[in-house]
């Protein structure tokens, strides 16, 4: 009687993965090239204007509501929806910028009614784990802590099947989820505004990471553009960043792409 | 049944009185010191609070300083909509620097107030307990030297109001729940005021969970003799003061 768990590495159990760790990390060795094809994104915000200029295209999605009364407290609905308050467009049009051709799907977690919001944002990111996304950016949190241990799943299940959270960070000092969860991508803003590019890696976490999100031009409701302020815009520079990585190099794991940005941030020296 | 009449008739007395009578003082002065320091720190044109009504999911404005501060106070707004809306959604500050080009950001109070700000910074007041409302600071001036700081004391003042908010709505809810029980046993002459606080309890959730629980509790002591009676009450008085002591 083997041990459990043991049967995962017997010979033929084990898939080969092809790695090629470069000597050195470099932005061509990383992103070069890439477009970001083939890699799936959701955006869980308050869903997005296919419309727009600046998204070009949504390749599906689905918007929840809270519903005492459906499977599990939460109501589906697939296919096209509008944007909501704007905000989920704009982190479309940021990740669209920086990764032309990947694949962006809406998740609306962020409706009118507050009732019941963290079992929908939940809900939200196990739909997203399920449906095969590479890359969520999560440019919400909550503070609630009876939320700690649900998030705290979902971020343990993402890691295990290479799912890139992308999170913006709480500037509150109380704690935000998922955000500080060591596991994701903790992203704050920084006042770069020309290079989509440019991001830094803090060595004091909890916000391990610096993205434009100062003052940004991003496209809004009715095909519009706004000026905005939010660590909300920051994150969705590293989920760009990320989903071009990923199109090069799928075999990555959460914490492999952490190195790898590490390696290429503007603070960081190899 | 005709034993508990008495007790029905005082609990729904005290579930009235309860609210307003055990509100923390100094709640309304507090929340409009934090809305007169943020605009201060800030050079802002105007800062509020509004506070989220979760059963009719609005938002109401209880402190404003500044331009049309006084217009402001009293004003209730659909808390699903807007940037204030988008920040207590989602948990996230924001900031749009051009607030008038979507009508929808501030159209509501700006068309009460006649002041349509052109930026608007919106903080979600979140404690671990929840979202409680949001802390609106318009037009605060551009390019001061200490900005890095003044965002640390913004959001410093956001957590305090925040939790100023949560302790004041345990303590309405108090009444609340309270009441709740009191209307249970009034509509079913087989519920006493035990079971129906009983009820109450296993039906509340999170927080207001915690308080029915201490309802029943009060409920049972309350039936106790005179003696048993001030030996909880000062036994409770005791814990408080040792609590409030350790808090600081």
């Amino acid at each position: 009687m083997r041990p459990a768990w043991s049967w995962a590495f017997q010979p033929g159990a084990l898939r080969d993965v092809d790695l090629d760790i470069p000597s050195q990390i470099t932005p061509e060795w990383a992103w070069g090239g890439s477009t970001g094809a083939g890699v799936k994104v959701a955006v869980l915000d308050s869903g997005i204007d296919a419309s727009h200029p600046w998204v070009g295209s949504v390749e599906g999605g689905v918007a929840l509501e809270y519903d005492p009364d459906a499977a599990g407290g939460v109501r589906f609905e697939e296919g096209p929806h509008e944007d909501l308050y704007g905000h989920g467009t704009a982190c479309a049009g940021i990740i669209r910028r920086l990764a032309p051709d990947c694949e962006i799907y809406s998740v609306r977690v962020l409706g009118r009614k507050l009732t019941g919001k963290g079992f929908v944002f939940a809900a939200g990111l196990d739909w997203a784990l399920r449906e095969g996304m590479r890359v969520v950016n999560l440019s919400l949190s909550t503070g609630k802590r009876d939320y700690y241990s649900v998030f705290h799943r979902l971020a343990d299940e993402a890691v295990f099947k290479r799912v890139m959270l992308v999170c913006a960070i709480n500037n509150m000092p109380g704690p935000s989820f998922p955000a500080q969860y060591s596991s994701v991508f903790s992203v704050a803003s920084h006042d770069e505004v020309g290079d989509p590019f440019a991001f830094d890696f803090n060595p004091k976490p909890p916000a391990e990471w610096g993205a434009p999100g100062i003052d940004l031009e991003v496209p809004w409701l009715d095909r519009k553009t706004i000026v905005a302020t939010g660590n909300s815009f920051a994150a969705p520079h590293i989920s760009g960043i990320l989903t071009l990585i990923l199109a090069k190099h799928p075999e990555l794991t959460p914490f492999q792409a952490k190195t790898v940005l590490m390696a290429l941030a503007r603070n960081v020296h190899a | 049944m005709a034993d508990d009449a008495r007790p029905f008739d005082e609990l729904a007395q005290a579930a009235a009185d309860l609210g307003p009578a055990i509100e923390p003082p100094g709640y309304q002065d507090l929340l409009v010191w934090i809305v007169n320091t943020a605009r201060e720190v800030t050079g802002a044109e105007a800062a509020s609070i509004a506070v989220l009504d979760p059963r009719e999911e609005i938002l109401r404005f209880v402190a404003a300083s500044g331009t049309a501060g006084d217009q402001v106070v009293g004003i209730e707004m659909d808390a699903g909509r807007g940037i204030a809306g988008w920040a207590l959604a989602s948990g996230q500050s924001i900031t749009i620097s051009d607030a008038p080009s979507d009508p929808r950001f501030a159209a509501d109070v700006a068309a009460k107030t006649g002041y349509t700000p052109r930026s608007v910074f919106a903080i979600p007041l979140e404690s671990d307990a929840g979202t409680m409302g949001v802390m609106e600071i318009l037009d605060a001036e551009e390019g001061r030297d200490h900005a890095e700081n003044e965002s640390r004391v913004v959001t410093t003042l956001a957590y305090q109001a925040a939790v100023a908010i949560e302790t004041t709505t345990l303590f309405r809810d108090l009444g609340r729940v309270l009441f709740r029980a009191a209307a249970l046993a009034a509509a079913d002459d087989a519920v006493d005021v035990k079971q129906a606080l009983e009820q109450t309890a296993e039906r509340a959730r999170g927080s207001r969970r915690a308080l029915a629980d201490m309802l029943e509790i009060f409920y049972e002591i309350g039936r106790l003799g005179p003696e048993e009676r001030a030996a909880a009450t000062d036994l409770l008085d005791t814990f408080l003061r040792y609590s409030q002591g350790t808090r600081g």
